[in-house]
């Protein structure tokens, strides 16, 4: 089984074995064909498992949006630090969510298209949360932009959703294990409307560097 | 399709028809029978169609001779937001619903014109001053203006989309032209912002 395919053992952990069942099932089949049937069938479990944790298949959809979301704001806060520059801070912050898209390519997918485009309004309302704590994380760098001034108030929003878009179009077409060679062109996005293009090019040099070491590590297993 | 547009953003696709529609138009059901004779789905795609034919309509007439590539780019950007402010409806349709909830027609003219607009941003390597360029950098900077639309459409704002026009500046050209380059840039659309509105079109179609 490949680190894709990841599965909890249903004994050990039967809620968050049916919340990753979930996951799959959306990325193979969408929510809306997603059953509750089929997430027992897929981990084993009986429908008294499944009604212990959750009360109907939308609280199982969002219990497994909420748990994407809380690991990927987790893996970027863990990166933010004090003690380094703010832009190291997001290339930090973007290779541990490349990362966990890369290790959880249906949870990926679960929380970057189908909590804003198929499931209840709530999973989105839950992503946008999210969304916006980072929004929040990266417009502290408009007040350290470069010496050209301060870049206008919606270019945190407007460096992040681009961002989110090239992460989603790679999710979309089933790459998300791939994401780590766009981490360049990821970081410059991100960066260069608050630091300039010298520097977020020295930083995306930096995320060329990992997304190099990485294919080296994965080729030499 | 004004009223299939207006009543997906005020109630979602799923919750009309046919018969609805044809209400809010003012026409007897028949008529929308006569012009969409596949429904509603035909409907919002003859919408999603006239609504990217617009777009493309007033970036095309923004492009200049008289212009340079980036001020071409402003007034491109400054049409589409006045054409989105006149028609809160049609920008959500063109926004957020063929994007997100979408029958498959709806999504694909989405996503072809989303395809020229990123073909047409990716002509601004050309005239970048910058030592790296992303192969998605275009992608990205669409990503980002759409994420402001929506947000604003969502808020509902589509009226006040015109007056963040050097926000809009900023975030299509920093990629390209780095940071001071673009903050004149944004600057000049500031002024632009206090300029009445340009004639966006001859021969509406979203009327």
């Amino acid at each position: 089984m490949s680190s894709t395919d990841r599965l909890y053992c249903s004994d050990a952990d039967p809620r968050r074995a049916l919340i990753e069942a979930m996951a799959r099932s959306c990325m193979e089949r969408g929510y809306e064909d997603t059953t509750i049937d089929g997430l027992l069938a897929a981990t084993g479990l009986g429908r008294a498992t499944f009604e212990q944790w959750f009360a109907d298949k939308e609280a199982c959809g969002l219990a497994a949006v909420d748990a994407i979301l809380a690991e990927g704001l987790a893996a970027v806060f863990e990166t933010f630090s004090g003690d380094i520059a703010e832009g190291e801070s997001v290339l930090r912050g973007l290779v541990a969510l490349v990362d966990l898209f890369a290790e959880q390519p249906a949870m990926a997918s679960l929380a970057m298209i189908d909590s804003r485009q198929r499931m209840p309004r709530a999973a989105h309302e839950r992503y946008a949360s999210g969304f916006a704590m980072l929004i929040a994380m990266v417009d502290g760098l408009r007040t350290n932009a470069g010496a050209g001034g301060e870049p206008p108030p919606c270019a945190a929003l407007a460096a992040l959703g681009g961002s989110e878009a090239i992460v989603r179009r790679e999710i979309a077409h089933g790459r998300a294990s791939a994401l780590r060679r766009l981490l360049p062109d990821l970081i410059y996005s991100a960066l260069v409307p608050f630091l300039g293009q010298r520097e977020a090019l020295r930083i995306a040099r930096q995320g060329q560097r990992l997304a190099e070491s990485h294919r080296f590590q994965s080729e030499s297993r | 399709m004004g009223a299939a547009a207006e009543l997906s953003a005020e109630l979602g696709y799923s919750e009309i028809d046919e018969a609805l529609i044809a209400r809010r138009a003012g026409l007897p059901p028949e008529t929308l029978w006569n012009h969409f004779s596949a429904g509603k789905e035909e409907c919002m795609v003859a919408a999603e169609n006239a609504i990217l034919l617009e777009v493309v309509t007033v970036v095309s007439r923004s492009y200049s001779a008289d212009r340079s590539e980036w001020e071409s780019v402003i007034y491109g950007v400054r049409a589409i937001l006045e054409l989105m402010a006149a028609n809160p409806a049609f920008a959500y349709l063109g926004y957020v619903f063929s994007r997100q909830m979408a029958p498959g027609p709806v999504r694909e003219i989405y996503e072809t014109g989303h395809r020229m607009l990123e073909a047409m941003l990716q002509r601004g390597w050309e005239y970048s001053s910058s030592p790296h360029h992303p192969t998605v950098a275009a992608l990205g900077v669409l990503g980002g203006t759409q994420a402001i639309i929506r947000r604003e459409l969502a808020a509902g704002r589509a009226t006040e989309l015109p007056r963040l026009l050097p926000d809009f500046v900023y975030a299509a050209t920093v990629p390209f032209l780095g940071q001071p380059e673009s903050l004149r840039l944004a600057r000049e659309a500031a002024d632009l912002v206090q300029e009445p509105p340009g004639r966006l079109r001859d021969d509406p179609v979203l009327e």
